[in-house]
């Protein structure tokens, strides 16, 4: 059944991925690093130096002009259908890490926002209160138990880890949106879909990223504990782990 | 028989004598929870006042003093250049930390205006204290908020950290205050006067 509807070459790749993270992610066992857990920093920060720079030539301006010229009403449809063609995405995890009732609210929000909000476009789950759930493959080798091997800073693509940045792979082969579909319409929807995504996101954060890139003094930092540490809380689907509670306490009185 | 009996008896007895005094000096899921309700609704009317977010600050600053150990998160928020400091150094910190976190919050509130809260549990935590969840209704968008609630040393149960959407304001501030503190090697009266500005 899988093979069908992935065919041959998915399966293919999807094994070849899985090793490769068995494989890199073993050099951290942290199911998310620490601060410190950062072996390739100076590669990282090099990259994040160019990051930035795409960000003020273009994300900034793009989204800025994005807000300015696309009416409200039409940007909370785009943010509608970059959440909505993730569903399949975040259920095929669901399932792979054996979380029923993850599965079933995002089969259910898919099932209703793909009839009554027409394929997407509004989201009437929500105020049917469907909980709305996010998993990735990244997310699913870490329940299994993968290490999230070292931190890393992607061109273009920003901060991840060896596993969860290997793990995209796998999450684009586990999407059947990337089978079905042929024609001009679904080759440009298909293309738009990571720079539409990557304007939304600059758009709805905008005050909070332009505090961060160009009103701290290391933003670097700030990105990797912010990434790591909201990695971990979708890790643990919001849940909070002892260990990772902060202890006031724990040294003399300050 | 009789004898387990009562060695069953005595053990019962000693256990839950034990565990009476366990949560007579440890903070109560109901003490924390009432806490957090009385400080958000503090901080929601504050947010719903008219008024520029420099002119609330005051208010934010009375408002931690009392729910917050704002000293022992100051200190945590230093990380590991805590234990080097002399008392001047640790008194004027406490002081720029306290403006800082003011500033920040008061700044950030002044995006928002008809926020409601809801309480949906806590759960205890032993040693590390009880952690209330609650989720923040702010312009449509839900926004989940985690407060750590512990006693302090006297015994009084007060706000540690504060997790929104899994981000802990102190993890957050530890490691953005020691990067600064070591790119300025390690001067921590440098990193107090740039503290005094971060922000503003």
């Amino acid at each position: 059944m899988l093979g069908k509807i992935f065919g041959r070459r998915a399966n293919f790749s999807f094994a070849a991925v899985l090793t490769g993270i068995m494989v890199l992610s073993g050099c951290s066992n942290s199911l998310v690093p620490d601060d410190g857990d950062d072996p390739v920093e100076s590669v990282n920060r090099a990259v994040h130096s160019f990051n930035k720079g795409v960000d003020t030539v273009a994300l900034r301006p793009l989204s800025k002009g994005y807000e300015k010229v696309v009416p409200e009403t039409f940007r909370h449809v785009i943010n509608n259908e970059v959440r909505f063609v993730q569903l399949p995405v975040t259920f095929a995890n669901s399932v792979l890490q054996g979380n029923v009732e993850r599965a079933g609210d995002t089969a259910a929000r898919f099932f209703v926002n793909s009839t009554l909000g027409g394929l997407g476009a509004l989201d009437p789950a929500t105020d049917l209160g469907i909980p709305e759930h996010s998993e990735d493959f990244g997310q699913t080798l870490a329940v299994w138990g993968v290490a999230s091997g070292p931190y890393l800073e992607l061109p273009l693509l920003g901060p991840t880890t060896v596993r969860d940045g290997l793990s995209r792979v796998a999450d684009t082969a586990l999407n059947p949106l990337t089978y079905i579909g042929q024609g001009t319409t679904t080759t440009i929807a298909k293309a738009a879909e990571t720079p539409v995504r990557i304007i939304d996101t600059r758009q709805r954060f905008g005050n909070l990223i332009d505090e961060v890139l160009y009103e701290s003094d290391d933003s670097y930092t700030i990105v990797r504990n912010t990434f790591l540490q909201r990695r971990r809380n979708a890790i643990l689907n919001g849940n909070i782990d002892a260990d990772s509670l902060p202890d006031i306490y724990n040294d003399e009185a300050f | 028989m009789k004898r387990r009996k009562f060695f069953a008896l005595a053990s019962a007895f000693t256990l839950s004598t034990m565990m009476g005094a366990g949560s007579a000096i440890a903070v109560t899921e109901g003490e924390a929870r009432s806490l957090v309700e009385n400080v958000a609704n503090q901080v929601l009317t504050l947010i719903r006042q008219p008024g520029a977010p420099q002119s609330k600050t005051g208010q934010l600053k009375s408002i931690m003093a009392q729910s917050v150990d704002i000293r022992q998160v100051a200190g945590a928020a230093l990380g590991r250049y805590a234990r080097g400091t002399n008392p001047g150094q640790r008194d004027r910190y406490v002081a720029a930390y306290e403006d800082y976190v003011a500033r920040i919050y008061a700044n950030r509130f002044s995006e928002y205006s008809g926020e409601t809260i809801a309480i949906n549990g806590a759960q205890d935590f032993g040693r590390k204290g009880v952690v209330v969840d609650s989720s923040v209704n702010a312009n449509g968008q839900v926004i989940n908020i985690k407060w750590q609630v512990r006693d302090n040393r006297s015994g009084q149960p007060k706000i540690n950290d504060i997790i929104v959407e899994g981000l802990s304001m102190i993890s957050s501030q530890q490691s953005e205050f020691t990067q600064m503190i070591q790119d300025l090697g390690g001067d921590v009266d440098a990193f107090i006067t740039r503290l005094q500005t971060l922000g503003t």
